[in-house]
């Protein structure tokens, strides 16, 4: 008996390890973060970017919007697309066989009629049932096809491609008017650029207009309110942070940019993963580092588009197990990675980060618990100590947050109201007593599923944008 | 005595516990700075914007009334008090990137008091402080400070060195042409087709330094494909000549490239010739580069070879044949193709009705 807790008691100090391993990172990244956005800034104030992208050649691109019974956000987020200011653009909704009204109110708002178009990729799809096109925006096509994912839907859009570059993204998401002159830069900057994400921010309570936010709200919904947070956190600490260190592993599939000709190259998005976007970027890196092709990867921290999150906890769950489940077959895919030098930063730093850290960490998280709960019912932990080591780990979750909080003061500030920061730095402290715990929860439950073998999305539902705010 | 399942001594275990103690007042404090930082930045923002739209305010109909009027330029330097001269500078850069001619020179001439601590900032180390100086004095300081923007198409930042090639290429003076043609190569990293819009913007005043750059065989060719695309931008019809010859002679596939895509725009049946041979390269690039241009600058002879080609196995091949059949005026193939459910059936009423022929 005295073996087991001695075993028990040697985890948990793992489970320190891991605490103080994964805090470290967080820290470290938050500070890389810091630069690069101080940089970025200044960058952006150095030349004017718009008057670049606008006067000089903006490379022509398309935008895949897969689509799937998206009948309460469709035209809204179409409307958003169809004012975007960049130069040359075209738009791909894929209806991914959608049993709801999605195609009908897509037709009877934008006057969709069929037409012809030639496939210019061969990558394999689920079968093309109609090709649609707006009589009254030139620019908007409609791909009708049989259910096939999300993953099948942007492949088929990649192969009604005939643009250098397609922005893969959400039919639900709103991508903010200069978000495309915005994310391309890198492309311009960079010739080897092969794939650049935008951020995500949580449109939950911002009013929206014609197919733009233009009052940024903070939600009212509590668990929307924590995922405002959690997203700052994870893209102007994370990745902003793994961008400096020219590590980026994830580009969200809400809003990301890629190279054509590197993602056929690559063979698409894959369809047996539910974390096909993840996918793809880590296949990118593996197959351009074994290609011996230069190329690189980017995050750029203003280019927006405004996502509609969970609002209760049954659907922020199961977006959460997804996500989890993601990230597992993604990580066991492509394990010959880990920690090999032949991928360069992202063998060795990014890709341990996330197997490790992110991927096995709600195991430990949740182990952890449950190990330390046991000793202090049994008496084997110091009371005192026990009750620091929590007011240490609140006090920590809590800075990090802040820090991603003055991150977006530094740069952005989107949340034009001082009581919106208020409401920040509050959730900052909330969100370490049950929220962030079940959300190690969830992440474990996603684990187990993955362990099982479930490649299943589960239902999602939408409520849609609203003139109001909410 | 257990830490956290394991024995302890007394002494072992006060050392963690104030250590944990420390950590925690360390990080509390560090959270609280963070948040007073946070407001301190918000409340420093809010106060400058106030500042630049009243400042805005102030200077806006003064500074309008002098570009209808040069006369009441003097009436805008009153307003200007000393602690503000920077910002009346970027207010007028902000101006002078949306206007040219005389309006652009009102403002430059407006700026100009008001630009020499800017040379010094050109010499900055920080690197986002150089890119700023050059910037503002590339819109608001050329000539005067030419030698300043020049230098620093050669600073060892690229983003310097790009700021300063675009405040050269909109001014459009020829002479700049040549100066960043120079140096091209260390623009290698930025997209192809980005550089040569920038070089395009100089418009055709700067086509015979372009020309030059693109006839000289011992540029390299990365360098000589940015110049064709900026040729074709301008639609130079003088650099038709050159391209035939490099499509004649060179096989760097991005080069032929550019080239075919110039004589798409600028060629002459002359030129058929040799773009006939490139019809049937084994690269697809230049295969369906060579059929998008024979449409263009071939005879009626060249139809079948336009047709046969609809059927290549490469989608992008069969798509520039298509168009190259719809230049050449076979839109009456394309419709038969339709009707006969040719196997680029597809493709050909596509294109018809993108051209308002179906």
């Amino acid at each position: 008996m005295d073996l087991a807790w001695t075993v028990i008691g040697a985890f948990t100090y793992l489970v320190l390890g891991y605490f103080f391993v994964l805090n470290s990172v967080y820290l470290a990244t938050s500070i890389f973060a810091f630069g690069a956005l101080r940089r970025y800034s200044m960058r952006m104030k150095s030349y004017n970017l718009d008057e670049l992208v606008t006067s000089a050649g903006a490379p022509p691109i398309s935008l895949i919007a897969p689509a799937y019974n998206e009948e309460a956000t469709c035209v809204e987020s179409i409307q958003s697309l169809l004012t975007l200011d960049y130069p040359e653009y075209e738009i791909l909704v894929v209806n991914d066989g959608s049993s709801d009204s999605t195609l009908d109110r897509m037709t009877a708002e934008f006057n969709l009629v069929p037409t012809a178009r030639m496939a210019i990729g061969d990558i394999d799809t689920a079968p093309l049932r109609q090709v649609l096109r707006s009589l009254r925006h030139p620019n908007l096509w409609v791909l009708d096809k049989d259910n096939g994912g999300k993953a099948d839907a942007l492949n088929l859009g990649i192969n009604y491609c005939r643009t250098p570059l397609f922005c893969a993204m959400d039919s639900d998401s709103l991508l903010e008017r200069h978000a495309l002159s915005r994310i391309v830069r890198p492309f311009l900057e960079d010739a080897d650029t092969v794939a650049a994400g935008g951020i995500l921010r949580i449109a939950n309570g911002c009013v929206v207009k014609q197919g733009q936010v233009v009052d940024v709200r903070l939600p009212r919904n509590v668990w929307a309110q924590f995922q405002v947070l959690e997203y700052l956190r994870a893209f102007l600490s994370g990745r902003m942070g793994w961008d400096a260190l020219q590590a980026t592993l994830v580009i969200s599939g809400a809003f990301g940019i890629f190279k054509r000709e590197a993602v056929v190259s690559a063979g698409g998005y894959a369809t047996d993963t539910v974390g096909e976007d993840m996918e793809l970027v880590v296949r990118l890196h593996r197959t351009m580092s074994e290609q011996g092709r230069p190329y690189s990867i980017h995050f750029v921290p203003d280019p927006v588009a405004w996502t509609e999150c969970p609002e209760n906890l049954r659907s922020l769950s199961r977006q959460r197990d997804r996500w989890q489940r993601g990230l597992f077959q993604t990580l066991t895919r492509h394990s010959v990675m880990l920690l090999n030098p032949r991928y360069g930063r992202v063998g060795l730093l990014a890709f341990p980060y996330f197997f490790f850290l992110e991927m096995l960490g709600p195991i430990v998280e949740s182990l952890g618990h449950v190990s330390f709960m046991a000793m202090v019912v049994t008496g084997r932990v110091d009371l005192l100590f026990g009750a620091a080591f929590l007011g240490a780990a609140v006090v920590l979750g809590t800075t990090l947050s802040i820090s991603a909080v003055v991150l977006e003061e530094l740069s952005f500030r989107r949340y034009p109201r001082i009581s919106d920061l208020a409401r920040l730095f509050a959730l900052a402290v909330v969100e370490n007593l049950g929220y962030r715990q079940l959300s190690a929860w969830w992440r474990l439950k996603g684990m187990i599923s993955a362990l099982k073998g479930d490649v299943g999305w589960g239902a999602q539902t939408r409520r849609g944008f609203t003139a109001e705010g909410r | 005595m257990h830490l956290l399942g394991l024995p302890i001594t007394d002494d072992l275990r006060s050392v963690a516990l104030a250590f944990l103690i420390l950590v925690i007042v360390v990080l509390f404090v560090l959270a609280l700075g963070f948040g007073s930082y946070a407001l301190l930045l918000r409340i420093r923002h809010d106060r400058r914007e106030q500042l630049w739209e009243s400042l805005e305010e102030q200077w806006q109909e003064p500074v309008l009334l002098a570009l209808a009027d040069p006369e009441a330029m003097n009436a805008v330097h009153e307003t200007i008090r000393a602690p503000y001269r920077l910002h009346f500078v970027r207010f007028c850069v902000e101006y002078a990137l949306r206007v040219r001619g005389k309006e652009r020179e009102t403002l430059r001439k407006l700026a100009a008091p008001y630009l020499p601590p800017l040379r010094q900032s050109a010499d900055d180390a920080d690197v986002a402080i150089r890119a700023r100086a050059i910037q503002t004095l590339g819109a608001l300081g050329l000539p005067t400070y030419e030698e300043t923007v020049v230098t620093a198409l050669d600073d060892p930042s690229p983003i310097v060195s790009m700021v300063a090639a675009r405040a050269l290429a909109r001014h459009g003076h020829p002479l700049y042409a040549s100066e960043i043609i120079k140096r091209l190569g260390r623009f290698g990293g930025w997209s192809r087709n980005f550089m040569a819009s920038i070089l395009a913007s100089m418009g055709p005043e700067s086509a015979p330094a372009l020309r030059s750059g693109y006839a000289n065989a011992e540029e390299a060719a990365s360098v000589r494909t940015v110049i064709g695309y900026a040729l074709r931008l301008l639609k130079d019809l003088e650099a038709a000549d050159i391209a035939a010859d490099i499509v004649e002679r060179e096989e760097d596939p991005d080069l032929l490239a550019s080239a075919l895509k110039l004589l798409t725009v600028v060629g002459r049946p002359e030129h058929a010739s040799v773009i006939r041979v490139r019809c049937v390269s084994e690269q697809a690039a230049v295969r369906s580069f060579a059929l998008g241009a024979l449409g263009t600058v071939g005879s009626d002879d060249d139809v079948p070879q336009l047709v046969e080609a609809l059927e290549d196995p490469s989608p992008w091949v069969a798509m520039h044949a298509a168009r190259g059949l719809l230049a050449a005026g076979g839109h009456q193939r394309l419709r038969d193709m339709v009707k006969l459910d040719h196997p680029r059936a597809a493709l050909a009423e596509q294109l018809l009705l993108e051209d308002g022929a179906a």
